[in-house]
């Protein structure tokens, strides 16, 4: 029940992180979409933390993802099903900030700078940072989504020499 | 009756242009379908001018395993990189394409397949990438690219 209640208000937030951005000729206002985007980094950080699995609604239903090490993925259904083992990851963590953010009519065109930590194989944890391309369009109820998102890790960081 | 017959013939024409979108999506996916494959020829070829010549000048991209790179002079120097005896054969395909309701932003995504040369013979490299494609003065050039392996590492070839 408790998980409920958390679910509905992630889906409330995310359905208010969109409205009121479009002028009276329909346009978006650029200044009103990067702010509702700043939202949308938040609240998708807040429910990584939170371990909600709502963090599925910052995901269109056909979502196209480009990954390193495999195929294009088709959906969001593989979000949900690597949700679980994430989530019992007490290291895990992941947050991303939009760096340049084009209003393109009803389409955002964005590029990001990603930190993910994760449990590494030897027990410490594991930082990698990287850097994304993404497409967002909004629901029918006006929440920004990724549509399209491809990203890709940086090189690991070199160890300073003594 | 001539006049009459004229007014009705001008009304389908009207209410044809009022319903018409601003932007014929469907052309200008084709515009870019055609401009994909002219950068696929132009890598294929391992010509460097020409492949940097469909990037905006001030176009991201965004390799795996290294920082991102921003500007015609970088993406040149990518391609430099590429051309240079590490790419043997050269194939991309387009998978599909959106167009903005603007038609002035677009994106694509494709399937790559790279067949590079190996210490001990030729490696196969199937990836894929995603192209935000922006117009400009008319034209359709590559405002950010993605792209990575499906695999660890490429494969020997036939293996």
């Amino acid at each position: 029940m408790r998980a409920l209640h958390r679910l509905v208000l992630i889906g409330l937030a995310t359905g208010m992180v969109g409205c009121g951005a479009a002028a009276p000729d329909g346009r978006l206002d650029p200044a009103a979409v990067e702010s509702q985007l700043r939202e949308f980094e938040a609240a998708h950080r807040a429910a990584i933390r939170a371990r909600d699995a709502a963090v599925l609604e910052f995901y269109a239903p056909d979502l196209v993802t480009i990954s390193p090490g495999e195929p294009v993925l088709h959906g969001r259904e593989w979000i949900a099903e690597v949700l679980p083992e994430l989530f019992r990851d007490a290291a895990f963590d992941e947050d991303f900030r939009f760096v340049d953010i084009r209003v393109h009519g009803d389409v955002v065109a964005a590029s990001y700078a990603y930190t993910q930590r994760m449990t590494a194989a030897d027990g410490g944890v594991e930082e990698i940072t990287g850097k994304g391309l993404a497409l967002l369009t909004r629901s029918p109820e006006g929440a920004w989504r990724f549509a399209w998102n491809a990203y890709t890790a940086d090189p690991p960081a070199r160890e300073e020499q003594p | 009756l001539t006049r009459h017959l004229c007014i009705v013939a001008l009304l389908p024409l009207g209410a044809a242009c009022a319903a018409a979108p601003q932007v014929d999506l469907a052309a200008e996916a084709e515009a870019i379908r055609a401009r994909s494959a002219g950068i696929v020829a132009a890598e294929a070829a391992q010509d460097v001018e020409r492949s940097t010549s469909y990037f905006a000048p001030d176009a991201i991209a965004q390799p795996a395993g290294s920082a991102q790179i921003q500007g015609r002079d970088a993406i040149r120097e990518l391609y430099g990189h590429f051309f240079s005896g590490m790419l043997k054969d050269f194939a991309g395909i387009t998978t599909e394409i959106e167009v903005a309701a603007s038609g002035a932003l677009a994106y694509e995504y494709g399937i790559n397949r790279m067949v590079l040369n190996g210490p001990d013979g030729d490696l196969l490299d199937i990836g894929k990438y995603l192209a935000v494609w922006r117009k400009l003065d008319g034209e359709w050039y590559i405002a950010a690219l993605s792209f990575s392996s499906d695999a660890p590492a490429p494969l020997p070839v036939g293996r």
